[in-house]
């Protein structure tokens, strides 16, 4: 076997590897893909007020983390793996909260990482 | 049988709690919320608790009678309110109360004093208008509730029974209700208040029915822009109490040295995270309109703290 071909061997298999190592890297990063939602919620504007907002999310299943902006009325709910949040199920926790959801997005798509401009 | 079953129900009541004529003469406002002087249409979050305490130094010495009077008093008053659903809230207001009055008759000074829980307040708030947009909310609530005779009101002394102003509780159910309104933003948020409480008789004595008019400026002096998050607000406070009292009732006779209008100012701070708040301030009579030789007040300082859990 020549010189080339050996090398040429080589560069097959090393490639085969690497395919294989990138295919269970992504595979992965889609098991720890998370659903990410942005809830618009009007009335929202001190910050005694956005505790209701974080505690009565914080009760909804799945819901891992709560990041709220005040300036904006923007609250980031990160989901654990694998858990949706609905509109409806937004809607009555702002509602409990005392306030009103004005809108709703996803912002990140679990296992594509889509996210919204 | 079934009096002494209330008369031991009475008792009670009155080892675990107390109410007065001290949710009136002290002017203590209601739950959460922002103004410190009184309630706010701010909501409580569906199934959750709101915990306020507040301290409150009541001093009058300016007596027109000739007595030198000097009533001081002094308050420990500790809220707790629950949100039933997002619209409805319930609040329990129960004071502890140190009072003394100082008093020179017939050449002696005496001091007349009493410690202890005062009158247990219950009320409710529902809230019947609300209109939420990006980073402001408008809200209306009516209140009612009943100032129950959870205080002692039979205290005596070596001078006998003490005066129903220095006792810890009034003895009376006394029934009230108003409406609140506030508009808040993120720079500054304006609370208004009604309320009017009847208050009736106990021991042949009746404090005169209170009608009130309330209201609080609050500005966010820091930050002065805002940035991402949460951050604590520092705001300044401007309140003002219109406050009018009837004469109170003796025997079914008026007291013609008691009762009268007053209007308070009192600047204050607050500052507000998202878990508790601090907040202070001194309530100044600017006007004072009273019956006979009723006793003026000189000041009210107030501090405390809430906390949502």
């Amino acid at each position: 076997m020549s010189y080339h071909l050996k090398a040429a061997s080589v560069m097959k298999t090393l490639g085969s590897i690497l395919f294989v190592l990138f295919l269970g890297v992504t595979a992965a990063g889609t098991q720890e893909a998370k659903h990410v939602y942005k809830v618009y919620v009007d009335g929202l504007s001190c910050p005694f007020c956005t505790y209701g907002i974080e505690k009565k999310f914080s009760k909804v299943e799945g819901v891992e983390k709560i990041d709220i902006d005040l300036r904006s009325g923007t609250t980031i709910i990160t989901m654990a793996a694998g858990k949706t949040l609905d509109e409806t199920t937004a809607r009555e926790t702002v509602k409990a909260a005392g306030f009103t959801l004005r809108d709703f997005e996803q912002v990140q798509v679990g296992p594509e990482d889509k996210r919204k401009e | 049988m079934v009096l002494q079953i209330i008369d031991r129900v009475k008792r009670f009541i009155r080892t675990i709690g107390t109410p007065v004529a001290f949710f009136s003469f002290m002017g203590v406002g209601a739950a959460l919320g922002a103004p410190i002087t009184f309630n706010t249409a701010l909501p409580v979050a569906e199934d959750e608790f709101i915990f306020r305490q507040q301290f409150v130094f009541d001093q009058s010495g300016d007596d027109p009678s000739g007595a030198d009077r000097d009533r001081g008093a002094f308050a420990a008053v500790s809220v707790l309110g629950y949100g039933v659903t997002s619209n409805l809230a319930v609040f329990g207001v129960l004071p502890y109360v140190d009072k003394s009055l100082e008093m020179t008759s017939m050449g002696v000074r005496r001091t007349r004093e009493t410690s202890g829980i005062g009158d247990l307040t219950l009320f409710g708030r529902y809230t019947v208008f609300q209109d939420d947009v990006p980073g402001r909310t408008f809200r209306v609530a009516p209140f009612f509730g009943m100032e129950l005779p959870t205080g002692e009101d039979n205290e005596t002394d070596g001078f006998g029974r003490l005066p129903p102003s220095v006792q810890a509780g009034s003895g009376s159910v006394d029934p009230f209700g108003g409406l609140v309104a506030t508009y808040l933003s993120l720079d500054f948020e304006i609370d208004a208040q009604v309320s009017y409480k009847i208050n009736t008789e106990a021991n042949n004595f009746e404090f005169g029915d209170v009608a009130r008019l309330d209201a609080s400026f609050q500005y966010r002096l820091w930050p002065r822009s805002l940035g991402s998050g949460v951050p604590g607000f520092l705001y300044g406070i401007l309140e003002g109490n219109l406050i009018h009292q009837n004469k109170n009732r003796r025997n079914g006779a008026q007291d013609p040295d008691s009762g009268g209008t007053t209007l308070f100012l009192m600047p204050g701070l607050q500052y507000v995270t998202k878990r508790w708040i601090v907040e202070g301030g001194v309530q100044i009579p600017v006007v004072q309109d009273l019956n006979g030789t009723a006793l003026e007040k000189d000041y009210l300082v107030r501090f405390g703290f809430r906390f949502n859990f």
